[in-house]
C-alpha cells in the first residue's frame, strides 16, 4: 500500500513537472510582447526594457524556465504580468470558489444520478424511469455554457427568482473563514443568512455544471441496477426472504456506487475544466472566470499557476477515488 | 482447396455476425435518432449553400439598419446585431462544425491510434515512455490546455483545431493501449507469437482489427465532443472569429442581447445541442453492438 | 404504492427546498446602521489599485476616490468651449492638494503650495514630502503612469521640497502640457507605504481621497466608505456615505440589477438595453459624448495603404452611417482628426470624408488599381464586440471597390507589438483612443516619430511639416498663436487620410433615481464616474 502511494506520488511529481515545461513552451511560443503588454499601452521603450530586465523576460528560455521552477519550489508561481498580482495569492482567493462549486456540483451529480438511476431501474417504465432517460439523453449534447444562460434567462430574467451572479450577497457577510468554502462555513458557524444566501447563488452555476456528469451517472447506475438485479445473488437474497427495500439499497446500490465511483476522478477532473465555461456566466469569482480573463489577454503567468492547480488536484482526486475503492470494494488491492 | 472453403466459412460467419450487429443497432430506436441525426448534419454540411436563403450573410454581408429583429417569415431565426440572418448562419454552421470535428477526431485517431498500438504491444522502455508523455496531456482537463495553447497561438478557427487535437489524442493512446495489452494476454495472440509470428505481424494483423470497433465508438462520440469544444472556445471569445458563423462564436454574441433578443443566443445552442446529441447517441448506439462490455461506461 | 410515496416525498421536496430558496430581494441602495450606501454595477475588476502600478477605467475610479492629487480635473470642458471665448485649460484645472502653482519665466519650474488642512486617513499630514515621494515612486517603477512624466522629470532632482508645504518640479525642458498631466498622479502616504511590503498598495490604499477601503473581496467587489470629515469637505449634505464597486461582468446581470434595484448605477448595458431601461420608471439615464476616438489606422508606409489615393478610396467607401447605426444612433462622427471639444479642435466637416463610392473608385482609379482585386488586413482586440462589427462594416464596404478585407482578431499585446513598427504594423487596425488630458498635444503628438512604437501611431506617418508644426505647437505658451497651428496639423493629416477618421460613442450611464448629482467629465476614461459628486435625494 505504502509503496503503491510512494509511486503515485512520484509519477504526479513527474506529470505536473512534464506539464510545467510543456505549458511554459506553449505560452512562449505566443507572438507579441508581454513586457508591452504589462507596461501599459502609453509606455515609452524606456519602460517596456525596465519590465523586460525586471520580468527576466531577456534571458534564454531554459534559463528563465530554471528561474520559473525554482520559484515554483519555493512556491512563487509568479506575477500576472497584465495587474502584476502575485498568482499564488490570486489563486488561493479564487480556488475555495471553485472548489466549492465543484465539490456542490459533483455531489449533487452523484447523489441525484444514483438516486434516479436506482428509481429508474427499479420502477422500470414507470414516471420515474421515463423522467430520469429523459434528463440523461438531453444531458448528452446539452453545452454547459448554454445551458447556464438559458437557466439565467429562465430563472434570473423572466422569473425573477435567483440572483443573477457572484458568490453570496454583498449586504450578507460572507461566513468567518473556516474552510473557505462558504457553504460549510456557514453551516459550521450557524450563519443561517449567509448559507441561504450562499446556496441561492450556487445553484444555477451548481446546475449547469453538473448537468452533463448528471446525465451520465443516471445512465450508469441504472445499467448497472439491471444488471445487478438480474445477478444471483440477488435472487438468493430475495430467495431468502430479506425485504426487497433491503436487498435493493444494501446489495445493489453498494455495486453501482463502485462502477459510479471509478467515474468520479474523472468527472471531477471535467468540472474543474468547465467552470471555465459557466464560471463567465454566473461571475462566479473562481479559477475558471480567472483563467480565462487571462487568456483573452495573453497574460500566462495566471494560466500557468490556474493549470498546474489544477492539474495537482485533478490527481490528488484520482488518488481519493483509487483509494477509496478499496474501502468500498475489498477485493480490490494494490501492487 | 479445403483451405479456401475454410476461409469461406470465416467469411459467412463474419457477415452473418455483421447482419446481426447491424440488426441489433437497428432495434435500438435512440440509436436509430442519433444516426439520423448525424447522417443529416452531414448532408445540412455538404447542401449548406443550397438551402440558405442569405448565402451573403455568412460571408459578410451586413445590413444595420436591419439589427435584430424578431424571428419573422423572411427570418425564420430572426437577425443579429448587424442584421444578418441568424437562420443561415446556423445552417451554415453545420459546415465549420463538421469541419472542426472531422480534423480533430481525424488528427487525434492518427496521433493517438499508432502510439497506443506501438506501446501496447512493445512493452518495456518504449511503452514507459509513450505512456508517460501521454499522462502529461492527461492531467489537466483537455479545455484548460486547449484554452492555453489558443490563447498563445492566437484565436481562430484553425488555432482551435491544432490545440484541441493535441488535446485529444492521449485519450486515443490510452484506450488502445490499454485494448492492446489485454489482447496481448488472449490465447490466439499468444498462439500467433508462440509460432514465431514477427511483431509487426502480430500488431497488424491481430491486435489493430480488434481494436477497431472500440475506435469507431469512440470516434463517433467524440465527433460530438469536439464540436462541444470548439463551441465552447468560441464562446469564450478565443474560437472561430468573425465573421465566421461557429455556433459557439455566435452564442457568444448574442449573451448580450437577452433576454429581450433571445434568438440570437438560443438557435446556434439549440443547433449545437442537437448535433451533440446526435452524435452521442449514435456512438451509444454503436458500443452497444460492437462493444457490449463497455455498456454505460464513458 | 411505493414508488407513488416516493415521488410524492420528492416533489414536496423539491417544493420545499424551492420556498426556501425563492425571495425576492428589492432594496434601494445598501444601507447599513443607518449609512447609505451606492452599488455600481461594473463589467472590470480593478485589480491592482496600486497608483505608481496600475491605471484603466476601474482602477482609476477606486483611485481617484481614495487618494487625491495636487491639481484636478472639474467638469466638462466642452460646455466652456463652446460657450463663449474658448479658453485653453484653466476653467478644468482646478486645485486640490495644491491650492495655487506658479510657472516661471523659462517654463522650466512649477512650484505648488499645498493646502494646510489634508491630512491622510491615518491622520498624518499632507507635505511637499509626501509628494516628492509619490512622484519618485512611480518614476522609479516605470510603471503605470510613469510614461507621462518619465523624459520630463529627472528622479533625483525634478522635484524639491521647498519646505513643508511648498513644492518645485524642475523639468528638463518646456512642456505645456505638465500641470494636465499631474491630475492622475496620486499622492501616497509614505509612513504607511513605507511600513508594508511593495504588494500592501494593490490592495490597500494610503491616501487622503473623500473615501476609505472598508472591505475588499477582489473578484466581487470592493467596498468604500466615506471619510466623514474629508478635508476639502463634501459638496452635498446627503452625500453617499460610500459605494460599493460591485462586478458584473453580463451585460444582461447588469440590466436587472439595475432593473431590481440590486445596483444603483449601471455602466456595462448594450446600448440598446440602455434605451429600454430608460423608459422605465425609478431609472434615469445620462448621455454625454466622450473624447474617445474611434478610427481605423492605416499603415502609410508599407503595402497598398503606402499609397496616398488607396487610403482616400478607403474613406471614401467607408459607411460612416453605419458606424452611427451599431452604437444605435449614440454616437457622432468625427468632423476632423480632433475629437469634438478638445482644446484647439477645428470642424473641418466641409472637407471630411463621407461615403461617396464614385469618388473612391476614382481614387482607385487614381492609384492605379480601377478595379481593386487585393486584399488588406483589419486587426482588431479579438472578441471587442463593437471593432469586430466594424470589421463587418469595412469588409462589407471595401467589397465594392474590390479589396478584400481579412478580419484578423489578436489579443491586445499582440496588436501592440505588430502596431510597434512600420515593417509589421497592419493595413488596417482598429484604435479606440482617449486622450487623458485636454490638451491638444495629447492627440497631434501620434503624428510625431517620438510616438512612432505606440499602437495609437500605428499610421506611422511621416510628414516633415507636420512634424515642425507639433514640435513648434509644444512650445508655444500663447494659445491664439497654437490654436493656428493645431488647425493647420488637422488639415494636413486630414488631406493624407492617415486613418479611416471615425466616431465618439456616447458615454451612457443608467441610475436609479434617488441618485443624484452626477458630474461628466470626458476626460475621463469610459466608464469612470467620479463618485464625491453624488447624494441621494429620497
Amino acid at each position: 500500500m505504502l509503496h503503491y502511494l510512494a509511486k503515485r506520488l512520484f509519477l504526479l511529481i513527474f506529470t505536473l513537472l512534464g506539464l510545467s515545461v510543456v505549458i511554459f513552451v506553449v505560452s512562449h511560443i505566443a507572438p507579441g510582447d508581454p513586457a508591452r503588454l504589462a507596461a501599459g499601452p502609453f509606455a515609452t521603450q524606456e519602460m517596456v526594457e525596465h519590465l523586460k530586465e525586471e520580468l527576466g523576460l531577456n534571458k534564454s528560455l531554459p534559463e528563465q524556465y530554471g528561474i520559473f521552477l525554482t520559484q515554483l519550489l519555493k512556491g512563487d508561481l509568479g506575477r500576472s504580468i497584465r495587474t502584476r498580482r502575485p498568482v499564488r495569492e490570486d489563486l488561493a482567493r479564487f480556488f475555495p470558489a471553485t472548489l466549492e462549486l465543484v465539490l456542490v456540483s459533483l455531489s449533487f451529480a452523484v447523489l441525484t444520478g444514483i438516486l434516479l438511476g436506482v428509481l429508474s431501474a427499479v420502477h422500470q417504465n414507470r414516471w420515474i424511469d421515463h423522467l430520469s432517460r429523459l434528463i440523461s439523453i438531453s444531458g448528452l449534447g446539452l453545452p454547459a455554457f448554454w445551458l447556464a444562460l438559458m437557466l439565467q434567462l429562465l430563472f434570473v430574467l423572466k422569473l425573477d427568482l435567483l440572483p443573477g451572479g457572484g458568490r453570496i450577497d454583498m449586504i450578507v457577510h460572507a461566513p468567518t473563514s473556516i474552510t473557505r468554502l462558504f457553504l460549510i462555513d456557514s453551516l459550521l458557524t450557524g450563519n443561517w443568512v449567509a448559507f441561504r444566501s450562499a446556496l441561492q447563488h450556487i445553484i444555477l452555476p451548481a446546475l449547469s455544471l453538473s448537468f452533463p456528469a448528471l446525465a451520465s451517472i443516471i445512465r450508469i447506475s441504472r445499467a448497472d441496477v439491471l444488471d445487478t438485479l438480474r445477478q444471483d445473488f440477488v435472487t438468493t437474497a430475495r430467495a431468502k426472504g430479506l425485504v426487497e427495500k433491503l436487498v435493493i439499497w444494501k446489495h445493489v446500490l453498494k455495486n453501482s456506487l463502485i462502477s459510479t465511483v471509478t467515474m468520479i476522478g474523472l468527472r471531477f477532473g471535467w468540472m474543474l475544466g468547465g467552470t471555465i465555461l459557466v464560471e463567465t456566466v454566473f461571475d462566479w469569482p473562481g479559477v475558471g472566470l480567472y483563467v480565462v480573463t487571462s487568456a483573452t489577454h495573453s497574460d500566462f503567468q495566471p494560466i500557468m499557476g490556474a493549470a498546474l492547480l489544477i492539474g495537482l488536484s485533478f490527481a490528488i482526486a484520482n488518488l481519493i477515488v483509487d483509494l477509496s475503492y478499496s474501502v468500498l470494494d475489498p477485493r480490490i488491492g494494490y501492487e | 482447396m479445403r483451405f479456401l472453403s475454410a476461409k469461406l466459412e470465416t467469411w459467412k460467419v463474419r457477415a452473418h455476425d455483421a447482419k446481426r450487429t447491424v440488426r441489433a443497432f437497428f432495434r435500438n430506436p435512440l440509436s436509430v435518432a442519433g444516426l439520423i441525426i448525424a447522417c443529416g448534419f452531414f448532408i445540412l454540411g455538404f447542401i449548406a449553400p443550397c438551402i440558405t436563403p442569405y448565402p451573403d450573410d455568412v460571408t459578410g454581408s451586413i445590413h444595420t439598419k436591419q439589427r435584430l429583429q424578431a424571428p419573422s417569415r423572411e427570418h425564420l431565426f430572426g437577425t443579429d446585431d448587424v442584421g444578418r440572418d441568424v437562420y443561415s448562419r446556423v445552417i451554415y454552421g453545420t459546415r465549420i462544425s463538421l469541419q472542426i470535428a472531422l480534423v480533430i477526431v481525424g488528427v487525434a485517431t492518427c496521433i493517438g491510434v499508432p502510439l497506443g498500438l506501438v506501446a501496447g504491444s512493445s512493452g518495456g522502455v518504449i511503452e514507459e515512455v509513450i505512456m508517460r508523455f501521454t499522462d502529461i496531456f492527461l492531467a489537466v482537463p483537455g479545455i484548460v490546455l486547449a484554452v492555453t495553447i489558443v490563447s498563445a497561438l492566437g484565436p481562430g478557427i484553425i488555432n482551435v483545431m491544432v490545440a484541441l487535437s493535441i488535446v485529444w489524442w492521449p485519450g486515443y493512446v490510452r484506450l488502445i493501449h490499454g485494448k492492446s495489452k489485454s489482447l496481448r494476454e488472449e490465447v490466439f495472440v499468444e498462439a500467433s507469437t508462440a509460432i514465431g509470428s514477427s511483431k509487426a505481424r502480430i500488431m497488424f494483423r491481430h491486435i489493430l482489427p480488434n481494436c477497431f470497433s472500440i475506435v469507431v465508438v469512440k470516434m463517433s462520440m467524440d465527433m460530438g465532443m469536439a464540436i462541444l469544444s470548439a463551441a465552447g472556445l468560441g464562446f469564450i471569445g478565443i474560437g472561430a472569429q468573425p465573421p465566421s458563423p461557429e455556433w459557439g462564436a455566435m452564442i457568444s454574441g448574442g449573451r448580450w442581447y437577452l433576454p429581450t433578443w433571445w434568438w440570437y443566443a438560443v438557435f446556434p445552442g439549440l443547433a449545437i445541442w442537437l448535433t451533440v446529441l446526435g452524435f452521442n447517441l449514435l456512438g451509444d448506439g454503436l458500443r452497444d453492438v460492437l462493444d457490449p462490455k463497455q455498456r454505460g461506461r464513458y | 404504492m411505493k414508488s407513488s410515496k416516493l415521488s410524492l416525498a420528492i416533489s414536496v421536496g423539491i417544493i420545499t427546498v424551492a420556498c426556501l430558496l425563492v425571495s425576492v430581494v428589492s432594496f434601494a441602495y445598501v444601507e447599513q446602521n443607518g449609512e447609505k450606501y451606492v452599488v455600481f454595477g461594473a463589467r472590470q475588476p480593478a485589480p491592482n489599485i496600486d497608483p505608481s502600478v496600475h491605471y484603466d477605467w476601474s482602477t482609476r475610479m477606486i483611485q481617484e476616490s481614495v487618494y487625491d492629487a495636487l491639481l484636478s480635473y472639474e467638469g466638462d470642458p466642452t460646455l466652456y468651449l463652446f460657450g463663449e471665448t474658448p479658453q485653453p485649460k484653466s476653467p478644468l484645472l482646478v486645485p486640490c492638494l495644491a491650492d495655487s502653482w506658479d510657472i516661471s519665466e523659462d517654463g522650466l519650474t512649477y512650484t505648488f503650495r499645498l493646502v494646510k488642512n489634508a491630512v491622510f486617513h491615518n491622520g498624518d499630514p499632507v507635505t511637499a514630502e509626501a509628494v516628492k515621494f509619490s512622484f519618485v515612486r512611480t518614476l522609479e517603477g516605470k510603471q503605470g503612469p510613469a510614461w507621462m512624466l518619465l523624459a520630463i522629470l529627472d528622479t533625483e532632482t525634478g522635484i524639491e521640497v521647498i519646505d513643508d508645504y511648498t513644492v518645485a518640479f524642475h523639468l528638463n525642458y518646456p512642456f505645456a502640457p505638465f500641470p494636465h498631466y499631474i491630475v492622475w498622479w496620486y499622492i501616497m502616504n509614505p509612513n504607511q507605504v513605507n511600513a508594508h511590503d511593495p504588494d500592501w498598495l494593490q490592495d490597500h490604499e494610503a491616501g487622503s481621497g473623500p473615501f476609505k477601503i472598508k472591505e475588499w473581496r477582489h473578484g466581487e467587489y470592493y467596498w468604500l466608505e466615506d471619510v466623514e470629515d474629508y478635508w476639502r469637505g463634501w459638496p452635498h449634505e446627503d452625500h453617499i456615505d460610500g459605494f460599493i464597486f460591485k462586478l458584473m461582468r453580463e451585460a444582461a446581470s447588469q440590466r436587472i440589477g439595475i432593473q431590481k434595484g440590486e445596483i444603483d448605477i449601471a455602466e456595462g448595458l448594450t446600448i440598446e438595453d440602455f434605451g429600454l431601461v430608460a423608459e422605465l420608471p425609478g431609472i434615469y439615464v445620462t448621455e454625454d459624448i466622450g473624447r474617445t476616438t474611434f478610427g481605423i489606422k492605416m499603415n502609410t508606409q508599407k503595402g497598398y495603404t503606402a499609397i496616398k489615393n488607396v487610403r482616400k478610396a478607403i474613406c471614401y467607401a467607408f459607411d460612416y452611417d453605419a458606424l452611427i447605426d451599431i452604437y444605435d444612433g449614440h454616437a457622432i462622427l468625427e468632423d476632423s482628426p480632433f475629437p469634438q471639444g478638445l482644446d484647439g479642435y477645428v470642424s473641418l466637416a466641409d472637407v471630411m470624408y463621407r461615403q461617396d463610392l464614385d469618388k473612391a473608385k476614382e481614387y482607385m482609379k487614381k492609384a492605379g488599381f480601377p478595379d481593386g482585386g487585393f486584399t488588406l488586413d483589419y486587426v482588431l482586440v479579438a472578441g471587442h464586440p463593437e471593432e469586430t462589427k466594424i470589421g463587418l462594416i469595412l469588409k462589407d464596404c471595401l467589397s465594392k471597390i474590390g479589396i478584400d478585407v481579412q478580419i484578423v482578431p489578436v489579443p491586445w499585446p499582440e496588436m501592440c507589438a505588430r502596431g510597434s513598427t512600420a515593417q509589421t504594423s497592419p493595413d488596417m487596425m482598429a484604435v479606440y483612443t482617449t486622450p487623458i488630458i485636454n490638451d491638444p498635444d495629447v492627440v497631434a503628438s501620434q503624428y510625431h516619430p517620438t510616438s512612432y512604437g505606440a499602437y495609437y501611431a500605428s499610421h506611422f506617418y511621416y510628414d516633415r511639416k507636420v512634424i515642425e508644426l507639433v514640435d513648434e505647437a509644444r512650445l508655444i505658451s500663447d494659445w491664439e498663436e497654437r490654436e493656428k497651428l493645431y488647425e493647420q496639423i488637422q488639415r494636413m493629416v486630414l488631406e493624407d487620410a492617415t486613418e479611416v477618421f471615425g466616431m465618439l460613442y456616447s458615454r451612457v450611464w443608467a441610475f436609479r433615481d434617488y441618485v443624484k448629482g452626477f458630474r461628466f467629465s470626458p476626460v475621463r476614461f469610459t466608464s469612470e464616474i467620479d463618485m464625491y459628486w453624488l447624494y441621494i435625494e429620497e
